[in-house]
């Protein structure tokens, strides 16, 4: 291991790993909410708010009123 | 010298109409985007946003609303479209101009819908949609007439065609110009009289504006004859979805060989340029191994959606909605369940959501909880792998490529469990009247080459981006767990089985043994809960570490090291398993609890449990 090539090649194979694994924490495991409050406060802005009970009572929960459901599109 | 040009207020306008009357088409041709659009009624379930500039700069947002033919919101996609245009939804402004989308074909109800936004208090403007195909059938309609007895501008469009947009956006600078002022809502639900009268005034403006030819050049009606046919059409279904499967295999097996081939290339000369190691091992068996396992597929999806789209555009998927609704309503579903089941089959996800058409809440989340059954496209990889490796590729029947038969009797299952189990839910879980589909048909229309490209290479872009994003990091993660720890000193067998991934393989061996799975499945199953196909690649991963690959194809490895019986588990397994996480995350949203997403994991789980211990041992009772 002390052998700078392989030295290298670990570190290398290390921090793929590290970034894939980061990813899938990412993608997969980490709540929207939590990650939405992350980059909000990482890029400085103010982050939304927290999504409230709905008060119209949809029948099987969200119905894509104001507080879910919407996502804007850049053209 | 530096000129400074005024700029030009925004400009928040909302298409608003029946379903499938085009909006999206327009929208699309508006801003540019590329939102899903189709033939069919209730492809729209939510409202989208895009931006455009129209011809003198003035910026403008358009928002594409879900289809409705009211403002009564009877389901939540109307309730969306409601809320948006009276102003109800929080955070979001009142949009300043509404476009009102019209077939101008099927201009009646419409109509009626027009009289009823009247009262939105909002200035607007309707758009006589698909005017090609008016022109073409002889209707005409007196347009300067139409607008002058409705009191607002009326202009022709074709979403579809490059200039068709033109008079649209002069319309809306002339409006904007002119000054948009918009009054306070008075809507109110209208009641059945007023319903009536609403629909007397339409068929009266129908009467006076449009004029239809004595003979009309439409072939939908003699189409409609025999596709429809009680007996006939549900004939002609199967006959269409059987040959859709026989295309798909017999199509993609060149393509997929030369994908193979090229990534066995690409991991060879990488193993001759980088020096023997953790980062070659990591590249040729974890990443070019294990994303190309899967990326191999690419040729079936594009082929399977090929035909979809054909299908969609064509205007034949609502009549399979329309066939399909005495089977869908006897297992308890309402007919509007199968647009969100035939979503599925590209990807529960969009397919639960659609479920949105859905008014009834009992029938709309037993389609929730079945949609997950249907075949999404991310079983193709697992199911082509394991037919490859184990159904002979040979004509039966003189004409009938038997794996495109194997492939067709899964989508089957598929189908006729997710019947199945609505059937259960609706018998003991949500029991009550199913409500009747009324469901208008769009008319035939021939499919645009573009259109069906661009969708085509939205879902390859879709599979391609899943493999270089999630998939190509679960490999990494599946190469990482099967190569750590290093097996201890003395150690005789295979590095693999002491490492994380082998030792939690062999942990659940025994759990699995019953359905004949053995440890690599076990491994692959775990990821195979993130993304389906992940699962592909990680045998790939798996068996290429542990140096039990037998040839360059990963089907050659597994026919060699599998039994047909362990195939066949498999195969049922995956008709069943628990959805992927984004799935049941999904299913958590649109219900607003933990509980269904639970409750499908588990029911699933346990169906797929059972039925490939079935299989399997009746596989190897028959000697398989």
């Amino acid at each position: 291991m002390h052998d700078p090539v392989m030295l290298l090649d670990a570190v290398l194979t290390y921090m793929i790993v590290f970034a894939a694994a980061a990813f899938v924490l990412w993608r997969i495991f980490l709540p929207v909410r939590f990650k939405t409050v992350l980059v909000h406060r990482l890029s400085g802005r103010k982050e939304p708010c927290a999504p409230q009970a709905e008060e119209k009572g949809c029948a099987v929960g969200c119905s894509g009123c104001a507080l879910g459901s919407i996502h804007k599109r850049q053209a | 010298m530096n000129v400074s040009v005024p700029t030009l207020p925004s400009l928040r306008l909302a298409l608003v109409g029946n379903p499938n009357c085009g909006k999206t088409a327009l929208f699309n041709a508006l801003t540019g985007s590329r939102q899903k659009v189709a033939n069919y009624p209730g492809v729209t379930v939510e409202r989208k946003e895009g931006n455009f500039v129209s011809p003198i700069g003035r910026p403008v947002v358009a928002i594409d609303l879900p289809g409705t033919y009211s403002l009564r919101g009877r389901s939540p996609d109307e309730v969306v479209t409601r809320d948006a245009i009276l102003g109800r939804l929080e955070g979001d402004q009142r949009p300043d101009m509404l476009v009102c989308v019209a077939d101008a074909t099927n201009l009646r109800i419409m109509l009626r819908l027009v009289l009823e936004l009247r009262n939105a208090g909002i200035p607007m403007l309707l758009a006589l949609n698909m005017m090609d195909i008016a022109r073409y059938r002889g209707i005409t309609i007196d347009v300067d007439g139409l607008s002058a007895e409705l009191g607002i501008p009326v202009i022709t469009t074709v979403a579809v065609s490059p200039d068709g947009t033109q008079a649209l956006l002069q319309q809306i600078d002339a409006m904007a110009n002119a000054g948009l002022a918009s009054t306070e809502p008075h809507w109110h639900a209208l009641d059945a009289s007023e319903v009536r009268d609403a629909h007397h005034l339409a068929d009266r403006l129908v009467d006076r504006f449009v004029s239809h030819p004595a003979n009309d050049r439409d072939w939908t009606r003699r189409i409609d004859r025999i596709l429809l046919n009680p007996a006939g059409g549900l004939l002609i279904l199967l006959a269409v979805l059987f040959l859709v499967f026989q295309a798909v295999f017999s199509w993609a097996t060149l393509p997929m060989e030369w994908i193979s081939a090229g990534f066995d290339w690409l991991a060879q000369t990488v193993s001759a340029i980088l020096p023997a190691g953790l980062l070659s091992s990591l590249i040729t068996d974890g990443v070019i191994t294990g994303v190309g396992s899967v990326l191999v597929f690419l040729p079936q999806i594009i082929i399977l959606f090929f035909f979809i789209i054909l299908l969609e555009d064509f205007g034949y998927m609502a009549r399979a909605a329309f066939l399909m609704d005495r089977i869908v309503g006897g297992a308890g579903l309402h007919g509007r369940s199968f647009i969100p089941l035939l979503s599925s089959f590209a990807c529960a996800i969009p397919g639960i959501m659609a479920t949105r058409v859905i008014e009834n809440r009992r029938q709309r989340l037993a389609t929730i909880m079945v949609a997950p059954l249907m075949t999404c496209s991310a079983r193709i990889p697992v199911y082509t792998l394991i037919i490859s490796a184990f159904i002979p590729n040979r004509q039966v029947w003189g004409m009938v490529n038997l794996q495109g038969l194997v492939m067709f009797s899964l989508y089957a299952a598929g189908i006729v469990s997710a019947f199945a189990v609505a059937l259960v839910f609706r018998t003991f879980v949500w029991r009550g009247k199913s409500e009747p589909f009324i469901m208008e048909l769009p008319g035939y229309k021939r499919p645009l080459v573009r259109s069906v490209l661009l969708g085509v290479v939205q879902r390859a872009i879709i599979f391609l981006k899943r493999a270089g994003t999630i998939i190509l990091s679960m490999m990494i993660l599946i190469w990482f767990l099967s190569t750590f720890p290093a097996p201890p000193e003395g150690a005789t067998g295979p590095a693999i089985h002491y490492s994380f991934a082998g030792i939690i393989g062999h942990a659940l061996q025994p759990l699995l043994a019953p359905i004949g799975f053995n440890w690599q499945i076990a491994v692959a199953l775990i990821p195979g809960l993130a993304a389906r196909e992940v699962a592909v690649g990680a045998l790939a991963t798996v068996y290429a570490i542990g140096g039990d690959a037998s040839g360059s194809a990963l089907s050659q490895t597994l026919s060699a090291q599998w039994s047909l019986a362990t195939a066949l588990s498999l195969l049922a397994w995956y008709v069943f398993a628990p959805q992927c996480a984004s799935t049941l995350g999904v299913v958590r949203r649109e219900t607003n609890s933990w509980r269904w997403p639970v409750a499908m994991f588990v029911y699933m789980m346990v169906l797929a449990y059972i039925a490939s211990f079935v299989v399997y041992q009746s596989a190897i009772a028959l000697g398989g």
